[in-house]
This record gives structure tokens, sequence and C-alpha cells, in this order.
């Protein structure tokens, strides 16, 4: 029951700050996804299928109030970051850091470039204009779970 | 079929991602936003694809059975093609042998061969006048270019001619307008040699051989061969002159007989 409490604040929170505070960060069209840090907590924590699951639902939800998404694009990102980063259950306290970053931010970095591969498509737009967009948004997602991280470790230090 | 269910289960995130995947893309390409449109369009260019070689090899078999008809169709032509080139060509030879007829001082009967025996070797021609065109037994055939041979035998409508290639054939003939004169017989189809030429005697390549008119046959001056080689061998009575023939028996198809002034010679 606790835990289920305890993933409903989480949520509830995640929430308030993509609709409250992400605004406020925005660089560009570009806002921090605090539903994607909320993606990879659960997934790291529950696991692939939830992951996918949550990355779906998430996204869905995303891409149907957002105001500027395109209908299945969060939805597919999403899924697929909650795939990968799925599989950092049960193995956080095996892997080292190196290999947990590498999924952590590799599935970051996966989001931002199916999402805005996907957000660009049919446009004339510059490759270095993609790639400004893709790392600003992998930017901001990485800063988030890294001062995430500092505050409430993942992994009890051993 | 438990197999089948561990294996689902055991794949069970994998086809789960899969499946949020196969909706997300939909959700996308039923959409109406650009890059919905851009997907469509992507999607419709992919499944274009994909019956592409079907359809290549569907035009394949449709370009056999054209280039069956086109070939059938380039067979009639070349037929008709082959066919008014022959009328074209019986036509300019109707045509010569009409000047030619004009230009002869002798009375000359026209005819066609009909038939060319069925022998290995072509030694007479079956021509389609006869007896009652005036045609007799003896009486010299010609051909466009020279002496093509004589009547061997006449029936009423029909004559068989004695080529000159013949080996049996000879022919008294005398060399240009010299003195010279021997007789000539047929080696092949188109060669014959001159017997009888004094060895210093003044014979060169490329001089006329015509007929000598010692002859109760052939009237004198028809043209019969040009010589192509003279040979002499020390110690032998004579000079060996080769000629070559006029006439060319296996292309002939219309030839004249020669008519005395009685209708006959």
């Amino acid at each position: 029951m606790m835990a289920i409490a305890k993933n409903l604040l989480v949520t509830a929170l995640a929430v308030a700050a993509q609709l409250l505070v992400a605004p406020l960060l925005q660089i560009g069209d570009i806002r921090p996804d605090f539903m994607l840090i909320l993606l990879v907590y659960f997934s790291a924590r529950y696991g692939r299928l939830a992951g996918v699951v949550v990355g779906f639902t998430v996204g869905l939800l995303q891409d149907v109030t957002g105001s500027y998404s395109v209908l299945g694009v969060t939805a597919m990102s999403k899924s697929l970051v909650g795939y990968v980063a799925g599989t950092l259950n049960g193995n956080l306290s095996i892997w080292t850091s190196r290999i947990v970053n590498i999924y952590i931010y590799g599935s970051l970095a996966l989001h931002a470039i199916v999402y805005q591969l996907v957000m660009v498509l049919g446009l004339r737009i510059a490759t270095l204009e993609l790639l400004k967009r893709i790392l600003t948004e992998f930017g901001l997602a990485a800063l988030m779970i890294a001062g995430l991280r500092y505050m409430i470790p993942l992994v009890r230090s051993r | 079929m438990r197999n089948l269910f561990e294996l689902l289960y055991q794949l069970r995130e994998l086809l789960t991602l899969l499946l949020a995947l196969l909706v997300s893309l939909t959700l996308l390409i039923t959409n109406q936003s650009r890059q919905s449109v851009f997907l469509q369009e992507s999607y419709a260019e992919l499944t274009a694809l994909i019956p592409r070689p079907s359809l290549g090899l569907s035009d394949l078999f449709s370009y056999r059975d054209e280039n069956a008809v086109l070939r059938d169709r380039l067979m009639q032509y070349s037929l008709l093609n082959a066919e008014l080139a022959a009328t074209a060509r019986e036509n300019e030879q109707l045509r010569a042998m009409l000047r030619f007829a004009r230009r002869s001082p002798h009375h000359l009967q026209a005819a066609e061969v009909i038939s060319r025996g069925a022998a290995a070797l072509l030694s007479t021609v079956t021509i389609n006048v006869g007896r009652v065109h005036g045609v007799r037994v003896n009486d010299p055939v010609l051909a466009l270019d020279g002496l093509m041979g004589k009547v061997l035998s006449v029936s009423n409508n029909a004559a068989v001619v004695h080529l000159i290639t013949d080996k049996n054939f000879r022919v008294s003939v005398k060399l240009g307008n010299t003195a010279i004169r021997g007789i000539l017989r047929p080696e092949s189809d188109t060669k014959g040699v001159i017997n009888g030429i004094a060895p210093n005697s003044p014979v060169a390549i490329g001089d006329e051989v015509v007929t000598s008119g010692f002859s109760d046959i052939y009237p004198r001056n028809l043209p019969v061969a040009t010589v192509s080689e003279v040979a002499y061998k020390p110690g032998e009575n004579f000079s060996m002159v080769r000629v070559r023939l006029y006439a060319r028996p296996s292309e002939a198809e219309h030839l004249f007989v020669l008519m005395g002034d009685d209708g006959n010679r």
C-alpha cells in the first residue's frame, strides 16, 4: 500500500512539475520532460514490461494533451525508453555504475533522437539544427536525472 | 502449445514493446498532421515497392507476348520485303532482256527457266518455250551476259537446255578481235579452258572470248567468257588459257533462244 501511495505521489509530483515547472525551464520550444524522468524511475524499479506499459500510457497522454505533439510520437519514444531503462531492473546492484549510466543516459538519448527525428519529418531542417534540438532535449533530461540521482540515489552505496 | 505459451511469456516484454510501437505508429500514420502525412507518404512508397517485382514480372510476360507479336509482324514484313525485292529484281531483269532483245541483231525468243532438274550437278535446265514457239533442237540459248548453252530436246511447250557448264559441252571460240581460235570446255560452274591456242599467240588476261562462227549451231561473236589466266609449260604444244564464263546457270531465271530468220536461225 505504501508503495502504491509512494508511486502515486511521485507521479503526481511529476505531472505537476511537467505542467507548472517545465514551461518555466523551456529552451526555445523544448521543455524539460519530467514524465521521462518518471518513466526511467518506474522502469528501473519495475522492469521492462512495466516500463513499456507506463511509457506508452504516459506518452499517449502527453500526445493527447500536448499542444504541439503529434499523436503517437511520444508514446513510441517513451515505450522504447521504458524497455531500455527497464533492463536496469534487477541489475542496478549488479552492474557497474558506468553500465547503469549508459542505460539511463542512453535511454534519454534514444528518446531525444526518436522524438526529434519524427517531429522534423517532412520539414526541411538543417542537420545542425536537428542535432541542436536533440542535444537540448537530451541535455535537459540528463541534467534533471543527474540532479535527482544526486538527491535520491537509485542504489544505496555499498 | 505449452511451449508456445512459455515462449510468449518469456518474450512478453518484447512483445509488449512491439505492440506499443505498432499502436504508436498506427496513431502516427492515421493522423493528419504534417509528420503523419509524411509518414503516410513514406508508407505508401514502401508498400509500392513491395509489389514492384511482381509488376515487373507481369510486365515481363506482357513484353514477351508483345515481342512474339512483333516478331511475327517482322517476319511478315520481311517476307513481303523479300517478295517486293524479288519483283523489283525480276522487273529489272525483264527490262534488261527487253533492251537486249531490241539491241540484238538476232531473232530472240524469251523464255523462263521452269526447272533446274534434280541431278547433283546442274547440267541442264528446262525452259517454258517449245516447238509451238519455233524452238528447235540445237538452237543456241543465251543469257543477258552471254552464251548459256543449246537446246537439247524440245517438246511442244518446253525445251531442255544443255548448259555451257556441263563437262560434255564444247564450243568453238575465238579470242576477241583476233583470229586465234580454240575449243572451250568447261571446268566448273564459272570457269573453263580453251585448248588449241599456240604458245606464241598474243593472248592476254581480260581478252574477251566469243563464239568463232565455225559451227552450224552458234553464230559468230556471241559473248562466252573472258580470259583469266594464260599458262604455257615448256615442251607442250599449246598454251593453256583459262577463262571465266559469263553465264551463271545457277542464277539464270530468264533466257533467250536464238532463232533463225525463218523462225529459226
